[in-house]
């Protein structure tokens, strides 16, 4: 630093501690920067990287969430999405959101662009995160412009526009024009939203600017093509985390050659997410860094295979055609031989079958932590059976979609209690609720539970059902079995349990102290008087689609009996539609007289949303 | 070494115009400047500390900001939105003057927590505005030609849609 000081001290050198500005700030790390290093995955203050070490799995580091629209559950297709800790594409909806409860719910660079941040932008809209060493920072405080504004200062102020901004800051004077430059070239990061009816020479010549850059995450509202796609190759060479996502309307145009001999050439290529893989046809992939990979819209392929050694996540999500002719046995049996590491495995097709569960048994994937099969209506209780004796160290099994029955059930319960944290059985039609209760009962390590569109009558089913159109449930056609259930909850881990969409529910009773979100979309016929919440630590009750007095009696449940104090905040209509209704809610049962200091220290707000 | 503890201990600053700060030493940290001249000089600082770059106008919002923030932290919970409520003022609060001479008074004392919310702000202030408007903010001279800032211009065209008049 290259300030006076004051006269009697002599000044200290540059490299002091005192002296340098350090750039990160580990406190805000939402969204405004990567404050670790890129290439060592260490908090960058004071940090000069010397190391050329591969980004840990910094993917599964990153907390994401599926967006918790709840309007959206359309019963046939995108229920696929499951708690592999990561953010589906955005298209993708599920009324249960799966955090990542090991970084505390902290959403960090959540997956995808978010679009409330793209508002009037017309183009490039995303943020430039520059990270740069010391002693790039080291010249540039020994400059002062015209104004006498220190380059650092400069630096930092223009590292905190999005690229557009920092296009129009180059204009403002030479100097200027300089730090753009640098910090360009410091760019590590880059989130662009591509708008319709830009010609693609638009980012490349954005892409040409920031060369080093290791993580792109486009946007795209026009298509994507593979001029796009070689624009990328040639000038990202140190590229490791590639995202593209589709808007509505933009169409992903890249085939399966294309495709393998990107991931072929990008030598440090770790992890490529990718939406609208309608267009593959069938491809060959082969990388030796890839570990995380993820391709969805995916339909009829003729082949696909694998030649990832490290994979170590995959997600492949096929569009909800009928007549998709992919021949998913072969590809597991591929998956197995040739990416023996797979830790997470999600796959959502409506054509999974036994015969694809025995080809995933068979392949001896000794760090299978994560199964997700869902969608797969043929996937029977034989098929857990097969799960169970392969891979009986699984800590989420996600199922939903699925034949499976309460035996199915008894056999998780008997093999996974020690380390089964994640259950999803949504849109099974043949649990029930003992089935449930059995599970809650049986797993102590649960944490989520996902039981949406379990207990309800198929029959009265419209599979367009949202929220809006609420049905009123006819008794006469429903089986016996599934109305009229009562569903008891006791567990002392379980944070997020949802029951969406269970129509067949009529009573309720939970007692869960660790219990954070509850799903009760749609249930339609759950009776006010029969249920009974004893979960302190709520703070989300979805209630969308329920009656007006199942509302008032949740409401009156979390809220606790200091009624007299005064509800701060009235409901409130928020800009996007929802209503919230917030209820102080204290944690202690046994409060003193609610004094004023008391009040500001123990205050639990408890969400019950309407949307 | 005094017996004293720290947060007891008083600092004074002296700014330009000779205006005298008594700053408890706890605050004092965070100027990270004059923290290291403390340090340089063994913790003997019986004298007031000149800031010859500092200015009474500046010294005492800097002061301010920093005493509130402690005040916030150390307090209750939810002072968040206390906290927020206080930022966007006090960024409010400034015209582009008298922000920009703060900048560099924080750059200089190295109050880091400041600068870092005045960077913020400046970016949001300059975001989306036209060049001159940014070139009067910050005094700054365009030493392009003519022909060069037309060229700029013309290259970066699409970044122009969508910015505010000032």
């Amino acid at each position: 630093m290259h300030h006076s000081h004051p006269k009697v001290a002599a000044p200290p050198p540059p490299d002091a501690s005192g002296g340098a500005v350090d750039i990160s700030d580990g406190k805000r790390g939402k969204k405004r920067g990567n404050y670790n290093c890129g290439r060592c995955g260490q908090p960058k203050k004071g940090h000069v990287c010397n190391v050329k070490t591969p980004i840990s799995a910094a993917v599964t580091a990153v907390a994401t969430a599926i967006s918790t629209d709840s309007s959206h559950y359309a019963v046939s297709a995108s229920s696929s999405a499951s708690a592999l800790r990561k953010a589906a594409p955005s298209r993708l909806r599920r009324a249960l959101s799966f955090d990542d409860f090991d970084d505390g719910g902290a959403a960090i660079s959540s997956g995808g662009i978010d679009a409330s941040e793209i508002e009037d932008r017309t183009v490039g809209d995303s943020f430039a995160d520059a990270d740069d060493d010391l002693d790039l920072k080291m010249d540039l405080d020994l400059d002062l412009d015209s104004c006498g504004l220190p380059a650092s200062l400069r630096w930092e102020v223009l590292r905190r526009l999005p690229p557009v901004g920092l296009l129009a800051a180059a204009q403002v004077s030479k100097g200027w024009r300089e730090t753009a430059k640098r910090l360009w070239k410091a760019a590590e990061e880059l989130r662009l939203r591509v708008p319709a009816n830009v010609h693609v020479g638009f980012v490349a010549s954005m892409l040409q600017k920031c060369p080093g850059i290791v993580r792109l995450s486009l946007r795209m509202e026009s298509d994507f093509d593979s001029t796009m796609l070689a624009c990328i190759a040639f000038s990202c060479s140190n590229l490791e985390y590639m995202e593209v996502s589709m808007s509505d309307g933009a169409t992903n145009r890249i085939n399966g050659g294309e495709l393998g001999r990107f991931v072929a050439d990008k030598r440090s290529l770790k992890c490529l997410k990718m939406e609208g893989c309608s267009n593959l046809g069938g491809f060959v992939l082969c990388s030796a860094s890839l570990s995380t990979l993820w391709l969805s819209d995916l339909h009829s392929l003729s082949k696909m295979v694998f030649n990832c050694p490290q994979l170590r996540e995959i997600s492949l999500e096929f569009s909800r055609q009928e007549n998709d002719s992919t021949d998913l046995t072969t590809m597991i049996e591929g998956l197995g031989r040739n990416c023996s590491r797979l830790q997470n495995i999600h796959i959502a097709a409506l054509r999974l079958s036994h015969a694809a569960v025995l080809a995933l048994t068979a392949a001896q994937l000794r760090g299978l932590r994560m199964l997700s099969l869902v969608l797969g209506s043929e996937i029977t209780d034989a098929s857990v059976a097969a799960i169970a004796s392969s891979y009986p160290n699984l800590e989420l099994l996600d199922l939903s979609g699925s034949g499976i029955s309460d035996s199915g059930i008894g056999i998780i319960c008997n093999v996974f209690p020690e380390t089964l944290s994640r259950l999803l059985l949504a849109l099974c039609p043949n649990v029930t609720s003992s089935g449930i209760q059995f599970a809650t009962a049986q797993l102590p390590l649960l944490e989520l539970m996902d039981c949406g569109m379990t207990i309800c009558d198929p029959d009265s089913l419209n599979p367009t059902t949202d929220e809006d159109n609420c049905k009123p449930q006819e008794t006469s056609s429903t089986n016996m079995q599934l109305t009229n259930q009562k569903l008891i909850i006791k567990h002392s881990h379980l944070k997020k349990l949802s029951l969406w969409g269970c129509s067949g529910l009529d009573a309720l009773y939970l007692n869960c102290p660790q219990l954070n979100d509850l799903n009760l979309n749609s249930c339609r016929n759950l009776h006010p008087e029969r249920l009974l919440l004893q979960c302190p630590t709520l703070e989300n009750v979805h209630a969308s689609g329920c009656k007006d007095m199942l509302i008032g009696a949740i409401q009156s449940q979390v809220c606790n009996a200091f009624t007299a104090m005064e509800n701060q905040s009235p409901s409130k209509r928020l800009p996007d539609g929802s209503k919230r209704v917030r209820v102080p809610y204290l944690l202690e049962d046994e409060c003193p007289e609610p004094d004023k200091k008391r009040r500001k220290i123990e205050r639990r707000l408890c969400n019950v949303l309407v949307n | 070494m005094s017996g004293i503890s720290d947060t007891e201990r008083m600092i004074t600053l002296k700014t330009v115009e000779g205006t005298l700060f008594d700053v408890k030493s706890s605050i004092a940290k965070d100027l990270k400047t004059v923290q290291a001249f403390i340090d340089d000089s063994d913790d003997d600082v019986t004298s007031p500390i000149p800031l010859p770059n500092v200015f009474t106008r500046e010294l005492s919002r800097i002061l301010d900001y920093l005493n509130n923030h402690h005040r916030f932290r150390s307090g209750i919970e939810k002072a968040d939105e206390e906290m927020a409520r206080y930022d966007a003022e006090f960024a409010k609060s400034m015209s582009h003057e008298e922000l920009k001479a703060l900048i560099l008074a924080a750059n200089y004392l190295n109050v880091k927590d400041l600068l870092e919310f005045l960077n913020q702000t400046v970016a949001d202030v300059i975001q989306n505005k036209s060049v001159e408007f940014v070139r009067n903010f910050f005094g700054i001279e365009n030493d392009y030609t003519p022909e060069e800032e037309e060229k700029l211009r013309n290259e970066n065209e699409w970044a122009f849609n969508g910015v505010e008049q000032d």
